[in-house]
Order: C-alpha cells, then structure tokens, then sequence
C-alpha cells in the first residue's frame, strides 16, 4: 500500500508542480518547488519501501516472489530491485526525481523549464504504475523464485543503474531546451548548464554500455562484447545521438544559431531513449532478441508517452523556428565548424542505420511480413562511415574555430601509416578494416597534438584518443580474431593460433553449487566456471580467458556430462539399474518449517551386499529439488525426481561417477583476441574525458 | 542557398547507400515450408523435433531437427558453430541461414527462454 500511495503522491505533486511552474507567479513558483521536492521525496519513499520488502524476503509481493529469494546473497537481492522491468523504472523514476529536487535548488533552471522536466516525472510514474512492483501475489510463495543465475554477477549490481542514471539525466537537457522554447531566455544562461549535465549523462550512459559490454565478453550466451541485439542497440541509438547533442552545444557557444540544432538534438535524444524503452520493453521484439524482456502489456503506454514527447517537442520547435537565432553555422568548409558538424551528421546518419536495423521487425510487420537484418549488416554499413568520421575528427583537429590551421606535423600521418601496418599484423586482410585501424590512429594522434597546441580541451583530447584507439583495438580483436572448435581430452597437449593448451578435467566446488572446466594456455592456468542449479544441471557459463599483452585466449567449453538415465520403482519389487539392483522399501514425508521433505528409502545392490541410500526431494509451494547423492562408494549417483500420490511408487535418475564425468572430453570453442585489453581501456578513456570536460 | 544543397547531397547520398545495404541484409520471417523454397537467407522458428536424432556436435557443427509448430513440418538444421547456451530450456528456436539441398545451414540460432531476465521455476 505504501508504495502504491507514495506512487499516488509522486503522480500528484509532479503534475501539480508542472502547473505551478508553469503559471510562474512568485507564489506558484514557490509552490512548484515545494511539490518537487515532494515528489522526489514520495519517489524515494517508494523505492525505499521496495528496497525493504525485498530485503525482507516478503513474498508478498509479486515482485519480489518473481526475482529474489531468501538464499540470495546481500548484493544480488538489492540488485533484485533492478532485475525486472517493474523495478527498474522505479529505479529511474527515483533518479528522475533526485536530480529534479537537484535542479530545484538555485537558479540551476528555469522555470519553463522545470515544469517541462516535472511533466516527464509524471508521465515516468504513469508507466511505472502502469507495470507497478507493488502488485500482491496471487498464491502463496515461501521461498521466491529468485534471480537468474546469468545475472547474480557482481556487475549486475553496477551496469543497470549507470545505464538508468544516463538515461533518467538526458530528461535535463530535453527541459532546458523545451524551457528555453516555451519561454524564450538568454541563451547564455542555460547551454552551458545544459552542456554540463548531457556531458554527465552521455558519460553515464557510455560507461554503462561499456560496462555491460565488458560483461558480456566474460560470461557465456550474450553473443561478445557486442551483439548488435536489439536490447544493445535501443541504448547505443540515445548514446549516439547524445553524442551529437554535446558537440553541437560546443558548436552554440560560438555559434548562436546552432541554437536550434541544439534542441533538435536534444529533443530527439530523449524521444529515442523512450523509444528504445519501447522497443525492449513491449516485448514486440521476443522473436529477435536473445535478450529482450518477456511480452508484456505496458508497450502501448510507453508508446503514446513516446509519441507524446517527440511531437510536442518538434511541434513547440516549429512554432519557434522564426524566433531562433538565424544567421551562418560555419563561415568555411575549413572552419572547425563545418568539420564538427559534418561528423555530427556522419554519427546521426550511423544512428540510423542502427535505428532502422533494429526497428526492421517492427517496420516490416507493418508491411505485413515480419523480416530482420543480420547482424553482419550493422558492421558491414557502419564500417565506410566510421572511416569517414575518424578523416573528419582528424582534420577537425587541424582547425580552429573560425578556420585558423594548427599545424599537427607529421605525426598523424605516421599514425596513419602505423594503425594499418598493425592491422597488417595482426592478420586482417580486407580492405576497410584496415583503413579503419589507421584512420583511427590518425584520429588519436591528432587529438593529442591538438591538445598540445591549445586546439582541443583536456577532456575532449582524452576521449577523442580513447575513440580513435577503441575503434583500433576493435578492427585488431575483432577482424584480427581467429575461432576454430576442438574436442579436447583431459590431459591431451594441443597446438592452437601458436599457444599450447592443454584441458585439465572439471572439478566441482565443495557445495557442489558450480563447476570449473580447468585448461592451461602456454602452462598458466585458467578456468571456465558454470554454474549449477541445484539438481545439477547447468545454470550460466562463463568462458576461461587467458589475459596476456598480446591478447585473450578466449576458451568456451560446450556443456559436457554424462550420460543419464531414469527408472521406476515400485514399493517392495526391484528393478536394474545401469550397475546396481534398486529396490524402494519406503517413502516418509516430513515437515520442515514451511517445506516438505520426501526421502525415499531405497536398497542398492550389487548382488553381494545391500547398502541403504535416502535421497530426498525437498518441496515448497513453487516446486521442489533434489541433489545428487552418491551410491556404492560413488561408482554411481541417484537424484529423488518423483514419488507417486499414492507412496507406491517413485522415479530415480541414475548417473555415472563424479570420476567419470570430470574424465570426458570436453568440445571447447577456442579463439584468440589480440590486445582486447585496448578496448576496455579505451572505453575507460571515452568516459574520463567526457568527466573531465564537464568541469569548465 | 548552396549550403542547403550540400546537405541535400550528402543526406540523399546517404539514403541512397542505406537504401542498398539494406535491400541485401533483410532476412525475412518465414515458416519451414517457406525456407524450403526461399532462395537467400531466412529466419525460421520452430521447436525441437524430440522424435528426432538427438541434436550432437559433428566435427565444428551442431546438427538438429526443427519441426513447425502448426504444420509439423521438420527441417534438418546444420549449425556452424557449438551447441549454444540454453539450447536444453529453449521453447522456441529461431535459426537464420538458407537451405542448401534438404539441409537448412543455419549460421546463427537465437534460443528464445521464457526470460532471460526472469528466473525459470526451479525442477
């Protein structure tokens, strides 16, 4: 109940404090503050209270039943509160929030545009309500489903809320332009403040694709560090276009007419973060994304709000257009102006291919038959354009404002020479990726001259070089990469891309809740850990990396075990197993606080000696599990999976020995990733210069 | 005036090279009796055929059997590559490829799960 009133709250204040803002008498404007920061505080209310319910284990709540448990570690049931669509849109409603009663506080805004930003706060809360987690479970839930084991990583904690900060703060300049519109305002005032917070947002949103692509190198099943997955996709789209959004607020500050592509960008960043949320949430996408949410009923709302924003933000700009500052972008095809903003036209250009790409499903059901692009496409068509830009940021970095020449020497050109000859090496041998590798090093060179030459800012230089070098490292660890399949057998040396690699067996951990295939590369040991639901079957998998200067060994082993089979047993009659006779000589059941357990009584054996063995299902109200327990000195393993109502009957699964199943070999997807640590290293550099050019 | 123009140029250039990369790259949505017959590169979706040879690895492919949900239909698929994740809990099946003789090569599967992002019951 509290949730849903501090929901109630949020909605109310917000859009009475829009009005207030609005109607920007003294009076109402102090009114408007005091219901914004109301609204911030019911936000945090309610998300507190989720926090609680879920630390609490109350299954009470739908929510928290479908994505926690009560075994789940501390830091993966906070991150339940993020697990799930329900949650995660709290998630940014509270952050929404926060930065409102942030931008209350001074003369940080404007009150147009407050009241811009506090009508987003409402319709966020109309679709948080509209998929509430504050929904009541319908049965009785005991222990929780809990979290997928894909996810109970120590990135879950971080990834989701980096990605929600960046897009819950691209509302901030979405208001100041839409302020600035409704009530024209120096423009002096409000661009640098603009800038500052789509600079912090576009970090966020950044450092959290990266983060989320770093995940996804290291664990199994989410196609590499980039899939070009629709999912993927919906939050590059924003990124890309937030990244127009910073440039050509560089290019207002000596520019004023730039002014109206400011709030262009500005305008159709946020309608694309919406419209992203759409594309994943809607479910309209299960046919064609490994990774998007469950079909879901909130599509169409997140639609109407999508529309909404995009058509009154393009109709206010129209209805402004005479009154926009006229005059030339660029006095010269020379000038950094011109330059900047032919690659801020190259990355809206990438951005659509992606966006086109992505929403090609969609587009072509409305045509009548449904169609996708594979994903070779994006590489294929943005490939052309990425060399493009990189020329275009390299001579960018060789003009002024105003076209006065920085003269960059001879560097750029040697790094142009050495970016392809490194590709050379690497073994890549089409054409474009190897322009690439050089027109990227080209890039990252002359940002750092231009930097020495007070042409280019600190912060600018240093994510400018990461760009270029992140392209670089891509062209050398992607197209330079080498993948071939082997069965390996346990102890067996095998020659591969020149290292040599030997599989050591699996081992299991002690609690028996994960395993490691173990394999040596060049005699350093690795292992690829996968995790295991408790009836022993696998849960998520992680490859084994070797990490070197020279690159990833990149080892993923297909799911090896053996072979298992299933018999029934009747009460008192034995039936033969795979080496043993079992027979059932009964079956108790016994409560366990709020549980059940089943154990059967089962004689093995071997025609000699008979051995006692009592393997057990423990059942809740969501179903039940068993573990395997060893028989005979472990030359065999038997899991409890079904006892008949009547107790006359039960079924048992028999699998080999432990021993044996280590000992099989084991097909492993073997791939080498030369100097894949540039990328992440790179991408850390993208989002420390974007930091640091926020201070100025 | 002539500033507009070269923004025309340059958008109309792009449109025109978007226009033909993705004449090539659309794979379109069809059934198994379709895929038969397309000629370039389809995505099809079907469930696991249980009735037939169990899905194993063969040198660097995996090889299974997809039958049609409504028709019942099965198609042969050979895909290049390892058994992926959660093949085992998957209800639906997508492969992308084209059918060479009465094989379908598949270079990319997407295994739909209920959720990834939702935990499945626990058996």
């Amino acid at each position: 109940m509290i949730g849903v009133i501090s929901l109630a709250i949020v909605l109310f204040c917000s859009l009475a404090g829009a009005l207030c803002y609005g109607a920007g008498s003294q009076g109402a404007v102090g009114a408007g503050r005091r219901l914004n920061f109301v609204a911030g505080a019911g936000a945090a209310v309610a998300a507190a209270y989720l926090m609680a319910q879920i630390l609490a284990d109350n299954f009470g709540l739908a929510y928290v039943a479908s994505y926690s448990s009560r075994e789940l570690p501390l830091v993966y049931k906070v991150s339940a509160f993020w697990a799930g669509q329900q949650g995660s849109f709290l998630l940014w409603l509270l952050i929404h929030g926060a930065a409102g009663a942030i931008l209350a506080c001074g003369q940080r805004m404007s009150n147009s545009g407050l009241a811009v930003y506090l009508a987003l706060e409402a319709l966020l809360t109309v679709l948080v309500l509209a998929k509430s987690p504050f929904v009541p479970t319908e049965a009785t839930v005991t222990d929780g489903i809990g979290m997928n084991p894909l996810l109970q990583d120590p990135w879950m904690a971080v990834h989701p809320p980096i990605i929600f900060l960046g897009y819950a703060l691209l509302a901030i300049p979405f208001a100041y332009s839409l302020g600035a519109l409704i009530r024209p305002e120096p423009a002096k005032g409000w661009l640098e403040k603009a800038r500052q917070w789509s600079l912090l947002a576009w970090a966020f949103l950044g450092g959290g694709i990266f983060i989320g692509g770093y995940w996804a190198y290291k664990v199994l099943g989410w196609g590499g560090y980039w899939g070009w997955d629709p999912v993927e996709n919906s939050s590059l789209v924003p990124w890309l276009l937030a990244t127009v959004l910073v440039h050509v607020l560089r290019v207002a500050r000596v520019r004023e007419s730039a002014q109206s592509l400011v709030d262009l960008a500005a305008i159709f960043t946020y309608a694309f973060v919406l419209y992203g949320t759409f594309l994943t949430r809607s479910g309209i996408l299960g046919d064609f994304s490994v990774h998007s949410f469950a079909e879901s009923n909130v599509g169409l709302t997140i639609a109407l709000v999508n529309a909404f924003v995009l058509l009154s933000g393009l109709l206010l700009l129209t209805w402004r257009a005479k009154a926009m500052p006229q005059g030339e972008l660029y006095n010269a095809y020379g000038s950094r102006e011109f330059l900047l903003l032919l690659g801020m036209l190259i990355t809206v250009f990438i951005a659509t291919i992606v966006f086109l790409g992505m929403s090609m499903p969609l587009l072509t059901q409305l045509a009548g038959k449904p169609a996708a692009v594979d994903t070779d496409f994006y590489v294929r068509t943005t490939l052309p354009l990425a060399i493009t830009m990189m020329l275009v940021l390299g001579c960018a970095c060789q003009r002024h404002f105003g076209g006065r020449v920085l003269a960059l020497g001879k560097l750029p050109y040697l790094a142009l020479v050495l970016g392809m000859a490194a590709a050379l090496a690497a073994g890549v041998r089409q054409v474009l990726p190897v322009l690439l590798a050089g027109a990227a090093a080209m890039g990252t060179a002359a940002s750092c001259r231009s930097f020495r030459l007070h042409g280019l800012g600190l912060g600018g230089a240093i994510a400018h070089a990461g760009l270029g070098l992140g392209l670089l490292a891509m062209v050398l660890a992607g197209s330079g990469s080498q993948q071939v399949s082997r069965e390996l057998a346990v102890g067996e040396a095998q020659d591969i891309f020149g290292h040599e690699i030997v599989y050591q067996g699996q081992e299991f951990t002690g609690d028996g809740t994960a395993k490691y295939y173990k394999y040596t590369v060049d005699g350093r040991e690795v292992a690829a850990l996968t995790k295991l639901h408790l009836n022993g079957e696998d849960a998520a998998r992680e490859p084994a990396i070797d990490k070197t200067l020279g690159g990833d060994v990149y080892l993923a082993p297909t799911p090896t075990r053996a072979a298992r089979s299933g018999i029934r047993l009747e009460k008192g009659k034995s039936a033969m197993g795979n080496l043993f006779l079992y027979r059932l000589d009964g079956i108790d059941i016994r409560e366990e606080g709020d549980k059940m357990r089943v154990t059967a009584d089962i004689a093995v054996t071997d025609g000699e000696r008979v051995e006692h063995a009592k393997p057990s299902i423990l059942a809740t109200s969501e179903g039940g599990t068993s573990a395997p327990i060893e028989v005979m000195e472990g030359r065999e393993r038997i899991r409890l999976t079904a006892v008949a109502g009547d107790q006359r009957s039960a079924r048992l699964e028999l699998m080999p020995s432990l021993q044996e199943e280590m000992a099989l070999p084991v097909q492993t997807s073997i791939s080498v990733k030369p100097v894949i640590w540039l990328l992440w290293l790179s991408a850390a550099l993208v989002c420390a210069g974007c930091l640091v050019a926020v201070k100025k | 005036m002539n500033k507009k123009i070269l923004l025309l140029v340059l958008v109309l250039a792009f449109g025109g090279y978007a226009a033909w990369s993705f004449a090539d790259a659309v794979t379109p949505y069809v059934g198994i009796s379709e895929a038969k017959a397309a000629k370039g590169s389809v995505q099809v979706k079907g469930l696991l055929d249980k009735a037939a040879p169990a899905p194993h690895q063969e040198g660097e492919n995996f090889l299974f059997t997809l039958q049609d949900e409504e028709t019942g239909e099965t198609l042969p698929v050979r895909y290049l590559g390892t058994k992926p994740d959660q093949f085992d809990e998957a209800y639906h099946i997508v492969a992308i490829g084209q059918c060479q003789g009465s094989e379908f090569v598949a270079n990319k599967l997407l295994i739909k799960c209920p959720s990834k992002y939702e935990q499945q019951r626990p058996k």
